[in-house]
């Protein structure tokens, strides 16, 4: 299958050494000349070609590096989080996680993440022996009313460094590995990230690099199919005031290969005829997003945190994204937070609600149909320390209590629910314990 | 074309003002910065958490990224 994408701006080239580092830095900077060429306020930002962005974006990262400050490392601890997702598509899903953090040295630390997603869905014993909310398929064996349908394994380690000397130092940067398998699709992912504190270290610079291989075997194909997927990042964070930080976020990805669900049916309907076919997308995807966030404290004891984002990518998906949280120390005790988030997003150009006739591509996915969703937020914290009780005693342990309802609406019904509102539930108790 | 005035609006409502905000470094003095490391005013305090949100909802929508959250390695997308 061919892509109909034009090439794609981006030439990435190995990423070795300090031109590696120049590239990432570039990004954003390429991204807003390609952005603001035509505002001549922006005069900084003239300009529209990659080699010019990359010499601005070393030209920055040389003068970040000459006022550098040192950074920290994450904490030792142990997390552990027991998260269950139930919707009115009747998919149950329980996803427990553990994660573990601790230096060996002044500058290292390593951690170790497990999680397993445990699946069950009455539409997994549909016809179609699929499950059309969350693509997973019932397993070979196993299955039925007292089972879980499907088993996803997670294991991811970690490294974080430091930089004590050198050109980089007072950097930090991290690399994760992450593999996952279930038994119709495995993935590694490899992600690599770079920080900086400068200007008195109100502000921070993070570039980010994620590359994944996928592989697609699914239970009713004989043939297995790859996806790629690259996406760099680039984040800024900035101290503007005593009350007031602020931050500016971007991503690209570009996803090729395989990105279809093998499972999903695309029902043809020409006069009293129906036929069904495979879903059929483009092989190659490419994604960018931008965010900006605030958090202002409000007195002693609130913050305010307002994020807006603004995503578009090749197959005309564009999206728009609220969202607002409000936090309160309930003394030392605990912490309330509250929170909303307002989502709406346009239609795939290869999206129909219904194919009269076989096409280049079809698609019966929700996700690429245009709606909009809200979503709302309680977390409760909880801080050891301030209970007389067994666990919470221990001034070392938080405990977290997180619940979110969830409302999705389509313009036209999901393929397999035929449900055109979508109300999931997700609660999720975590526990912390800091050594 | 309606799509690109939306988005260079957007940018420009959205972006240009924080863009231009940062360029005013080095405001913030070390012993003024009490407020800002109280956990509630760190963006993503807990990535774990942030996994966990991001995760459902990258598998419910069209989008993804720009969000300081990361999840993935799933074959439900």
């Amino acid at each position: 299958m061919k892509s109909t994408l034009p090439a794609g701006r981006f030439n990435i080239p190995p990423l070795r050494g300090v031109r590696g580092v120049l590239w990432l830095a570039a990004i954003p900077f390429e991204f807003l000349v390609s952005h603001f060429d035509s505002l001549r306020a922006a005069s900084f930002f003239v300009g529209n070609n990659t080699p010019l962005a990359l010499l601005k974006g070393g030209i920055m990262c040389c003068l970040f590096i000459a006022s550098a400050f040192a950074q920290d490392l994450p904490q030792d601890e142990v997390q552990v989080n027991l998260n269950s997702y139930f919707d009115n598509f009747n998919v149950q899903i329980y996803y427990p996680t553990i994660a573990v953090t601790k230096r060996f040295s002044d500058s290292s630390s390593v951690n170790l993440r497990y999680l397993v997603d445990v699946i069950s869905a009455a539409s997994m014993r549909s016809y179609f022996a699929v499950d059309g909310v969350t693509s997973a398929t019932t397993k070979a064996e196993g299955g039925g009313d007292n089972h879980p349908d499907e088993v996803r394994q997670e294991a991811a380690i970690g490294f974080n460094e430091l930089l004590q000397g050198g050109l980089l130092k007072g950097g930090s940067f991290s690399l994760n590995a992450l593999y996952s398998r279930e038994h119709d699709y495995s993935s590694f992912t490899l992600a690599g990230s770079f920080s900086y504190l400068l200007a008195k270290k109100n502000t921070t610079l993070q570039v980010g690099m994620v590359r994944s291989w996928d592989r697609s075997f699914p239970q009713i194909r004989t043939w297995t199919r790859r996806k790629e997927v690259y996406t760099p990042s680039f984040t800024l964070t900035q101290a503007l005031t005593p009350k007031l930080i602020a931050q500016l976020l971007f991503s690209y990805n570009r996803t090729s290969g395989y990105i279809g669900d093998p499972y999903q049916i695309v029902q043809v309907i020409d006069g009293g005829q129906v036929r069904n076919f495979e879903t059929t997308v483009p092989d190659q995807r490419v994604r960018k997003a931008v965010g900006g966030r605030l958090n202002y404290k409000l007195g002693q004891q609130s913050a305010l945190n307002l994020a807006l984002r603004y995503y578009w990518d090749s197959w005309d998906v564009n999206s728009f994204t609220t969202s607002l949280l409000w936090q309160r120390h309930l003394g030392k005790a605990a912490t309330l937070g509250l929170g909303y988030r307002n989502y709406f997003q346009g239609r795939a150009y290869f999206f129909k609600p219904q194919y009269a006739a076989p096409e280049l591509y079809m698609t019966v996915d929700t996700k690429l149909e245009r709606g909009y969703s809200n979503d709302y937020e309680i977390k409760l914290t909880l801080n050891g320390g301030c209970y007389r009780l067994p666990v919470l005693s221990n001034p070392n342990v938080q405990l977290n209590v997180l619940m979110n309802l969830y409302h999705r609406h389509s313009e036209t019904p999901d393929w397999h629910s035929r449900y055109q509102d979508l109300f999931a539930y997700i609660f999720s108790f975590g526990a912390r314990y800091r050594f | 074309m309606q799509d690109g005035r939306l988005r260079k609006t957007l940018l420009l409502l959205g972006v240009l003002p924080l863009a231009a905000s940062f360029t005013n470094c080095a405001t913030v003095q070390p012993w003024q910065r009490g407020e800002l490391a109280d956990p509630i005013m760190i963006f993503n305090e807990n990535p774990i958490e942030a996994g966990i949100n991001e995760h459902y909802l990258d598998y419910r929508e069209g989008s993804t990224g720009a969000t300081g959250a990361q999840s993935g390695g799933c074959g439900c997308g």
